[in-house]
């Protein structure tokens, strides 16, 4: 995991001074990672997501997580890497809006 | 050299004209007078009979291009009587014959002193004037030319220095061209007026290494954009100037003071472009001092010592004036003025050339030079010229250069900047948004809790609503958006304090002569990331609170011990350490970034500080216990299994460390 951050600070490093490139790479992993994120919170509507007997319906039940492994630990886990990247993501679009 | 630089340089013709060099002031969108003026139509785009005699008003990154190109009959200037007519060029005009004259100090290369010609690009010329009437009769600033007097310095001939600026600043050739244009431009000094001084940039008294964004600031009479115009579009090429040379070499000013000169003065006056910061500060002043200079304008006048007088042929883009500088009213005129006591550097070597070369015949101050060395600094200066103009698509005609097409040259822009304005109904939609965002759970926290008074009517609201799912979530989101405008906001602003810092680079995707755009702005982001991330702290742990406080007041006083105190017992304090240690993390990532880029940073020293960076955040990670099993990817599960733990392999520099359990 040390070498995971090494790796990926330098990579993303590694074409600086294209304008924006840093910015974008860092956006895109960031959103990635958010859309990983928000994918274990049981937030989605279940119809949305085919859940096994609920297809027809047409009202929105409670909401579930897309994947339905994870446990009250997961979940905030996975709360507390959104919150890390949430703002992340706001600030890497405001440069990248001055840097396109 | 070749053909080609020939034609680029129309050198005969302006030979013994003061050029200066003007740099194009592009419109910056954030800063609110240029906002203005951009606002603002172009008094001369209305009018269509001049539109032939138009070359193309700077943008960012616009340089103009066209030599040689004669004004058409009957335009604004109506001058086509070559060699008399207008020639729009390549400011540098240096040929063989100059160059020797200059020399020999037989002919001044660069103004004789009782003629300096400044010629400056239309928009720029209310600003001259404003500038000469704030300074006042008894001021440096009021002349905008050469002080005569001061002569005392060890001379040096401008091409040498020319040269030398260009062997120093690493052929960067626009900072070659501020050598020149420094020799004709006053520093700002503080006799000027408060309020003029202050939309300049006052907190550089000084030349500060004589780059071309900082010393074209201090030009006297011309506009000085706000601090804010810089990252936009500095350094772009200097405008082409128009000169206008009679038979003999000498300026024909009974030529420029015929006929609709008048009117387009009067017109002068109220047009937009004339309005820079200074006179839509002092604009009475200003104003009246404006018109007393165009009615005292007479050919006696070129012996008054105390007004310098601008000549203006016409309104064009590329407009003519001449500026006759006073004689100096004082011996405070023998001080060389502030910023060049004491420094060497090329601008004071520029600056006292013109001084002296204006005054006396000026002999050469080192060894006389053998003609094979004088070809060499020849040949040196031509390349320097052939260089500063880069070569351009020319015309239809593609590689045609006989002088035919050159007069009918396009000229070849690079592509303009993005509008980068923010959009006003972006702020007005997002920061309510954000705003309620963040209270929303903040506010059903407090009226949920026993302790904290909030007022009925907030309460009343709240139960319209439904309660937050997940309220920290929901603040996040509210602090993203704050990050988004934050950092949209935040660029502008900030861009010009690193420009200032020399943290700048070309925007080379903008073509050779791009913007020049602020570096390391990803250091305010960061700044404002951590600074929202801190803020966020509370949030996710505010229900915890809420149970402490629940615990504080079903408690009695007296039973209470410090282990039920506020937070003690409930708070994760593993969650709360994982996330401070991310924050740190954050911060060594920060300073590596922003010491990558100011320093350059070797790769061999980048690799080992993430390394560093990430054991807190590791060590906080292995002491909650988190998991390190790793999911195979459902192609590679045959090889190694479903999961593979990783364990010690995941954190090894945590083999030395104790195991919790």
């Amino acid at each position: 995991m040390s070498l995971l951050s090494t790796f990926s600070t330098n990579s993303i490093n590694i074409l600086a001074g294209v304008n924006g490139l840093e910015v974008g790479q860092a956006l895109v992993i960031a959103l990635s990672v958010a859309l990983n994120d928000a994918m274990y919170l049981p937030i989605w509507p279940r119809i949305a997501f085919g859940q096994p007997g609920q297809l027809g319906e047409l009202v929105l039940l409670e909401g579930g997580p897309i994947l339905r492994r994870g446990s009250e630990e997961l979940i905030q886990r996975h709360l507390l890497s959104l919150y890390f990247m949430g703002p992340l993501i706001g600030v890497c679009l405001g440069l990248l809006y001055h840097n396109w | 050299m070749d053909v080609e630089a020939d034609h680029l340089l129309p050198c005969p013709l302006i030979s013994q004209d003061a050029i200066e060099i003007v740099p194009a002031p592009a419109p910056n969108p954030f800063s609110p007078p240029d906002a203005l003026v951009s606002l603002l139509p172009h008094p001369e785009l209305s009018s269509s009979t001049r539109q032939s005699a138009l070359l193309p008003l700077p943008w960012p990154g616009s340089h103009v291009h066209s030599p040689g190109v004669t004004d058409t009959p009957g335009g604004g200037l109506g001058g086509n009587d070559a060699p008399g007519g207008l020639v729009y060029g390549f400011p540098v005009n240096l040929n063989e014959d100059d160059y020797l004259a200059e020399t020999t100090g037989a002919n001044s290369l660069i103004g004789t002193g009782a003629e300096t010609r400044r010629i400056d690009s239309g928009r720029q010329t209310g600003g001259a004037i404003s500038r000469g009437a704030v300074g006042g009769p008894g001021s440096i600033t009021a002349s905008g030319g050469i002080l005569p007097s001061v002569s005392r310095r060890p001379t040096d001939s401008l091409t040498r220095a020319l040269s030398i600026s260009h062997l120093k600043m690493g052929g960067h050739h626009v900072d070659t061209l501020s050598s020149l244009s420094l020799a004709y431009q006053q520093p700002h000094t503080p006799s000027s007026s408060s309020r003029a001084r202050h939309h300049t940039h006052d907190y550089y008294p000084h030349y500060p290494g004589g780059t071309f964004s900082e010393i074209s600031r201090y030009k006297m009479g011309t506009v000085t954009p706000p601090p804010s115009d810089r990252w936009m579009s500095e350094e772009t090429t200097p405008l082409v100037r128009a000169v206008r040379v009679g038979p003999d070499g000498v300026i024909r000013e009974e030529d420029v003071d015929e006929g609709d000169e008048e009117h387009e003065d009067e017109d002068e006056e109220v047009e937009p472009y004339s309005l820079d910061e200074g006179s839509i500060e002092s604009g009475e002043v200003v104003t009246e001092s404006t018109k007393k200079q165009f009615k005292s304008r007479s050919n006696d006048d070129l012996n008054d010592t105390r007004q310098s007088k601008t000549r203006s042929v016409g309104w064009h883009p590329l407009r003519l004036t001449e500026e006759i500088p006073p004689a100096p009213a004082s011996p405070t005129y023998l001080e060389p003025p502030r910023g060049f006591e004491g420094d060497t550097d090329l601008a004071t070597t520029a600056w006292t050339n013109t001084a002296s070369a204006s005054t006396r015949v000026r002999k050469p101050s080192g060894p006389a030079l053998n003609a094979q060395q004088e070809k060499e600094r020849l040949e040196e200066l031509w390349e320097i010229a052939a260089s500063i103009v880069p070569p351009m698509p020319m015309g239809v005609g593609g590689e045609a250069s006989d002088a035919k097409s050159v007069t009918t040259t396009t000229t070849s822009l690079p592509p303009k900047p993005l509008d980068r304005t923010i959009p006003a109904w972006l702020p007005t939609l997002l920061i309510p948004l954000a705003l309620s965002l963040i209270l929303h759970p903040v506010l059903y926290a407090a009226s949920s809790s026993p302790t904290l008074r909030v007022p009925s009517l907030v309460v009343r609201f709240l139960t319209t609503l439904p309660p937050p799912t997940f309220p920290a979530l929901e603040a996040n989101l509210g602090f993203s958006i704050i990050a988004l405008l934050g950092m949209l906001y935040a660029v502008p602003w900030m861009g010009d304090a690193f420009i200032a810092k020399d943290l700048k680079g070309r925007d080379l995707l903008k073509g050779p002569h791009g913007a020049v755009i602020p570096e390391c702005m990803g250091l305010p982001g960061a700044a404002m990331y951590i600074g929202l991330m801190i803020m966020f702290i509370p949030f996710p742990f505010s229900k915890y609170f809420e149970d402490s406080i629940n615990e504080w007041s079903g408690a009695g006083v007296e039973t209470l011990k410090m282990e039920q105190a506020v937070g003690r017992r409930t708070f994760p304090h593993q969650e709360l350490a994982l996330y401070l240690s991310s924050i740190l993390s954050l911060l060594i990532a920060t300073l590596l970034g922003f010491l990558d880029d100011v320093f350059d940073i070797r790769w061999r020293h980048k690799l080992p500080i993430p390394i560093i960076a990430s054991i807190p955040l590791l060590m906080v990670y292995y002491a909650e216990g988190g998991l390190t099993t790793v999911i195979m990817p459902i192609g590679a599960r045959w090889l190694v299994g479903k999961t593979v733990n990783l364990g010690e392999l995941a954190t090894p520099h945590m083999c030395c460390a104790n195991r919790p359990h």
